[in-house]
């Protein structure tokens, strides 16, 4: 739970936290003039603040939309992203937030209004073309709706713009939301999976594989559009017989039909970001593996990826048509 | 962390018993009586006005830095000189301060630290929330009287974060305060008696988190610390910044195929750095699916 909230003066007044402040009454809530003056500071320690991350109340001034990195789209002309909060309640072992950021604690942008006037705008800018949003870059989508009730509002929103496509990226179970309301077609909910074994080591604090499966054959019976992220793909010495378990595990238990597309990339760093992350975790194995550098991105062999994607993109054509399969290299 | 991780730090643990985890940066000597007397410290000869007292058994050193911000960063930097304090010791300004109401004698961890007077505001240490209430400080450069605002008040919590988070990280830098005075019972009534009492009774409090804080030091060692024979390495073979930088994380991943060898039982000592960098860099291939890497 958490027990300190520091907000921006500024950010005090809006419903979302307004809400937040009935969700957290017994935190301790003190007042800061911008974000920036406790997150990310240089002589942070991301490892130590994780064990008890606070939430950071803050305005966005700018930046709502952004581009999406080159490699991250399904197939539209156009991919954006755009975050309403920094910082993830689960704490998985790769996870480049933690080479991005020095602080573990939760920025939140609570002016969800200012976010939907620049998503209109870009709409409109790039309206003859195919557009894809991203929610859940820089944070789990789903995971901190208790608290910030985020999804909501997006949703009420991109309802109204049938036209374009929004993805909610999540590994939460936090679905009573999604399940009350009828399925929006053009809001994907995608899950990002990894085989049993490797999730039970990595992922912490998230939901078991066994429950992410659970929550996506309920909304795949419901009716809403799944996206299956097998991002990153993790090498073991047996990892051929995982991921093709956790592959025909998914195809016997949803619907093909609701599968919107499934997406797959190697474990990736960027150089700056991969130094930062193994410095924090030396002592762990997945950052003590052989890992070879190739145009600023630090990865496996070419000899493991090669053989990784063709493994998988084989059994993945084995349940689905190829124009629902992407590779995501970024 | 699992058990294998935690032997590794218990083990570097023993080979560096004789090194500060705890560095104590507090104003007056009625204040510090208590943790001198807690630690067994004994008094530091230095060649300064500054009174240190420190136990390498115990693991602590403290330093007395008179009233003020700047004496209190001066003290920190000059004990951090004095005693080579590692860069993964935790840092604690503990003392008596002014707060806007009673009861007097309740123990506080400051989590906003700001100095009006440099217009500098910091958010110090891991925040132990489940075992001490949380509150802001306001640092003064004289005594509070009003206490207008629902803060702590003090003299010295800003200069001393701004320095001791320079040479450790944040989250092992903290600032403790202890309620002296309110509206309703004011500065006069302190005396040196009434401070060491006020530490005295939040003695336990005190202990309680030292050993949580201890934990995170030791977290954090594990991290910035190599063994020995890394640098007996480095010191025997000449190696450049840049090989220097490869071998060692080279090294990391060596040692986490071959957690029981030692780089001495592969009998490098004449080859060049090149060679050795070569040697582990083929030996990590090779055994790179003779232990699950995760």
């Amino acid at each position: 739970m958490i027990d300190t909230v520091y907000f921006e003066e500024d950010a005090s007044n809006y419903s979302a936290t307004n809400q937040i402040r009935l969700a957290l009454p017994d935190a301790n809530w003190i007042p800061i003039d911008r974000f920036q003056e406790i997150f990310n500071i240089r002589t942070q320690n991301f490892r130590i603040q994780k064990k008890n991350p606070a939430l950071i109340i803050a305005k966005k001034h700018d930046n709502f939309v952004l581009p999406a990195p080159s490699g991250f789209g399904m197939g539209s002309d156009q991919n954006f992203y755009f975050s309403h909060m920094y910082n993830c309640l689960y704490d998985c072992g790769y996870c480049f937030l933690q080479g991005m950021y020095s602080s573990a604690n939760y920025v939140l942008f609570v002016n969800y209004e200012d976010f939907f006037e620049a998503i209109s705008e870009t709409i409109h800018l790039h309206k003859n073309e195919t557009q894809t949003y991203y929610s859940g870059y820089d944070c789990d989508s789903l995971a901190f709706d208790k608290i910030s009730h985020f999804s909501g509002y997006m949703l009420n929103f991109f309802q109204n713009f049938p036209e374009v496509e929004v993805e909610l990226r999540t590994k939460s179970i936090v679905i009573s939301s999604l399940l009350m309301r009828n399925p929006i077609k053009n809001c994907v909910i995608a899950f990002s999976l990894s085989p049993d074994s490797i999730a039970k080591k990595l992922d912490n604090k998230a939901p078991s594989i066994r429950r992410r499966i659970k929550a996506i054959k309920e909304l795949s019976e419901k009716g809403w559009p799944i996206g299956l992220r097998l991002d990153p793909l993790i090498y073991t010495h047996d990892w051929k017989l995982k991921y093709s378990d956790l592959i025909s595990d998914l195809m016997k238990q949803v619907d093909l039909c609701n599968i919107h597309s499934v997406s797959y990339g190697l474990l990736r760093f960027p150089k700056r970001m991969y130094k930062k992350i193994s410095n924090l975790h030396s002592e762990t194995g997945l950052f003590a593996f052989p890992m070879e550098e190739n145009k600023d991105l630090i990865s496996y062999s070419e000899e493991i990826e090669n053989d990784m994607y063709s493994f998988i993109q084989k059994k993945l054509r084995a349940y689905l048509p190829e124009i629902k399969i992407f590779h995501c290299s970024n | 962390m699992s058990n294998r991780e935690v032997n590794i730090i218990e083990a570097s643990y023993k080979k560096s018993s004789n090194i500060y985890w705890t560095c104590w940066v507090i104003a007056l000597r009625a204040e510090a009586i208590s943790i001198i007397r807690l630690f067994n410290m004994k008094k530091v000869e230095t060649h300064s006005s500054f009174q240190i007292y420190a136990s390498k058994e115990a693991g602590h050193a403290l330093i007395i830095s008179g009233i003020g911000a700047i004496k209190s960063a001066a003290a920190t930097a000059y004990l951090k000189a004095q005693l080579d304090i590692e860069s993964y010791a935790a840092w604690i300004n503990l003392g008596i301060a002014g707060y806007y109401k009673e009861p007097i004698g309740k123990f506080f961890q400051a989590v906003k630290v700001y100095s009006q007077e440099r217009n500098r505001t910091f958010f110090p240490g891991f925040r132990f929330s489940k075992k001490v209430a949380g509150a802001s400080l306001l640092t003064l450069n004289k005594t509070e009287k009003i206490y207008e605002q629902p803060l702590l008040y003090d003299m010295e919590a800003s200069g001393f974060c701004e320095i001791a988070s320079k040479f450790s990280c944040n989250e092992l830098v903290f600032v403790f305060k202890i309620v002296s005075d309110t509206p309703e019972s004011s500065t006069k009534k302190i005396t040196g008696k009434t401070v060491e009492e006020l530490v005295e009774v939040n003695l336990l409090i005190l202990k309680g988190l030292l050993s949580e804080i201890e934990k995170l030091s030791k977290i954090e060692m594990n991290r910035l610390t190599l063994p020995e024979e890394v640098f007996e390495m480095e010191n025997s073979i000449n190696f450049s910044k840049t090989n220097s930088h490869k071998f060692r994380q080279l090294y990391k991943r060596w040692k986490f195929i071959h957690p029981e060898k030692s780089l001495k039982e592969l009998n490098l000592s004449a080859k060049k750095a090149k060679e050795i960098i070569n040697f582990l860099k083929k030996d990590i291939s090779l055994n790179m699916n003779s232990r699950n890497f995760l």
